[in-house]
Order: structure tokens, then C-alpha cells, then sequence
């Protein structure tokens, strides 16, 4: 992952430091709270936003989720502009789940008596199930797809 | 069309079939942001992760939740195939919301609060 992070006499060394820290993290030498310590340990209110967004990009990657979002929302208020930014927040956000009014779907109900009643049957296989009626078997999901991608409501699953 | 995502031992990430991702409206190699070494059944991808992807997590009784999230999408290499379902993740989409699942009866309860 290309990585832009940029030197002032400032603050060169303590980001400096903070890639290298990643780059171990990266080589499971450092654990990812080490990243997050150091990053913690930085003033990102005073950074400009190409290392802000190289921050983030380090935290996505080593799986920092909590790290990038804290540095995420610091971005998108200081650097509102960047499009890199705002999209990066995108990725760590938190969208809202909105209840929906549809459902039940009978045909599911049937779909998981049938998983119940036959699934070790067809260990390892792919299904595909029009509620509890088995349309298809295959050994991928292509073939299952190409076949009833069509039909409303089919199920393609693995059974695992 | 239904899909059933996995729930075993959920990764970190949503998971998308390339297949699917597809048929997407945006490009997800355009809009997508480069995720590496993203470790799957013990087989490593390289992918993007893409948000705003529309989840709906459909009830047999009960009322569907909707939302949108953050997928994972592998791009494979040429000796790589896909032959894996969709994965529900952690990051991004459960944990946003309250589940169970009952192991013996196959069965995943979800509500919003």
C-alpha cells in the first residue's frame, strides 16, 4: 500500500517513527497496539492532510478500526475538501440500519427446514433452494448463478 | 436474489463475491480503497474495500433490517478462483446491531436495538 507521509522539521520524526512501526506490525514483529500508541501519541490536529490520510490508510490496514475512525472524524472536520478523506471516513463509518417494513419472507422459513432436514446430505456442495424445493446442485457458485440467477427469491448457498 | 452469508466465525469485513460485485451500479476498482492480505480460510487475498454497499439481512419471521456498508471485495489473482459464499462481517455492519445465534437450530435472531 503506498504510503504518503510527509517531513517537516517539525514533526518528521515522530511520523517517521510511526510508519516504521507499521511496516513491523505489518511483519508481525510489533503488535497493532503499537501503532495505536504511537499514532495516539501524535498531535493530528496539527498535521496536514496527506499524513492524516496516511494514517488512516495504516490503521484500515493493520485492522484499527476504533484508530481510524477517531482519525477519520478529525479529518473530515479539518480537512472537509479532501475527497480522499471523506471517503476513507466512509469506509470506517457507521451507517444507520433502518428497520424495514417487509417481511417475513415465508419462503426463507422453508428454506431453513429444508438446510435442517438435508444440509449433511450435500456437505460441501452448493445449493440453490427456491424455499424448501431444491432447484440445482454444482460444485461452485458460477454454475448455480449462471443457472438461476433469474429466479427471484433463490437462494445459492454453500453448505458448510 | 437471496444469498446467505456465513456465519461462522464472522471476519472482520462484509465479504462480496467478485461475481456479484459485478453487477454493482459503481466500479468498485475505481471507487474502492486497496486492502492487502486479507486472510480468508487460510487463503490470503488482496482486495478493496468499498462502502455505502446497500446489506439487507432478510427475516423468515419478523421485519428485514436494511442498511448500507462497507464490503470487502477480493480482486483475484490470475491462479486464484472464488468458490466461497458472502460473509456477514464484524466491522461496519454486526456490530451496529443486536444478534444471537442459536447453533442447534440453525438459526441467526437480529434486531436493530
Amino acid at each position: 500500500m503506498p504510503v504518503a507521509v510527509t517531513n517537516t522539521e517539525t514533526h518528521g520524526d515522530e511520523r517517521d517513527d510511526l510508519v516504521s512501526i507499521y511496516l513491523r506490525v505489518r511483519e508481525n514483529a510489533l503488535p497493532a497496539r503499537a501503532f495505536v500508541e504511537a499514532a495516539q501519541g501524535i498531535d493530528w490536529t496539527t498535521q496536514d492532510a496527506d499524513d492524516l490520510i496516511a494514517a488512516i490508510q495504516m490503521a484500515i490496514q493493520i485492522d484499527a478500526i476504533r484508530l481510524a475512525r477517531e482519525l477519520s472524524e478529525i479529518g473530515k472536520e479539518r480537512f472537509p475538501e479532501s475527497a480522499q478523506i471523506q471517503k476513507l471516513a466512509k469506509i470506517v463509518g457507521i451507517a444507520p440500519i433502518i428497520k424495514s417494513s417487509t417481511g417475513p419472507h415465508p419462503k426463507l422459513a422453508d428454506t431453513a427446514r429444508w438446510m435442517n432436514a438435508h444440509a449433511s446430505e450435500y456437505f460441501g456442495m452448493w445449493v440453490a433452494l427456491d424455499g424448501d424445493k431444491l432447484l440445482g446442485t454444482a460444485k461452485s457458485y458460477d454454475e448455480l448463478l449462471d443457472k438461476f440467477r433469474q429466479i427471484d427469491d433463490v437462494v445459492i448457498t454453500q453448505i458448510v | 436474489m437471496l444469498d446467505l452469508g456465513i456465519f461462522l466465525r464472522p471476519p472482520r469485513w462484509c465479504i462480496l463475491s467478485p461475481l456479484e460485485a459485478n453487477r454493482l451500479e459503481v466500479n468498485y476498482r475505481v471507487v474502492g480503497e486497496p486492502y492487502e492480505n486479507f486472510i480468508i480460510r487460510g487463503v490470503r487475498y488482496n482486495g478493496r474495500l468499498c462502502s455505502e454497499i446497500p446489506i439487507t439481512i432478510e427475516a423468515s419471521q419478523g421485519r428485514d433490517l436494511l442498511s448500507s456498508g462497507t464490503v470487502f471485495i477480493p480482486e483475484l489473482e490470475p491462479t486464484q478462483v472464488w468458490n466461497l459464499p458472502n460473509f456477514i462481517g464484524l466491522t461496519g455492519f454486526l456490530e451496529r446491531i443486536r444478534f444471537a445465534v442459536d447453533p442447534f437450530d440453525n438459526l441467526f435472531y437480529f434486531g436493530a436495538d
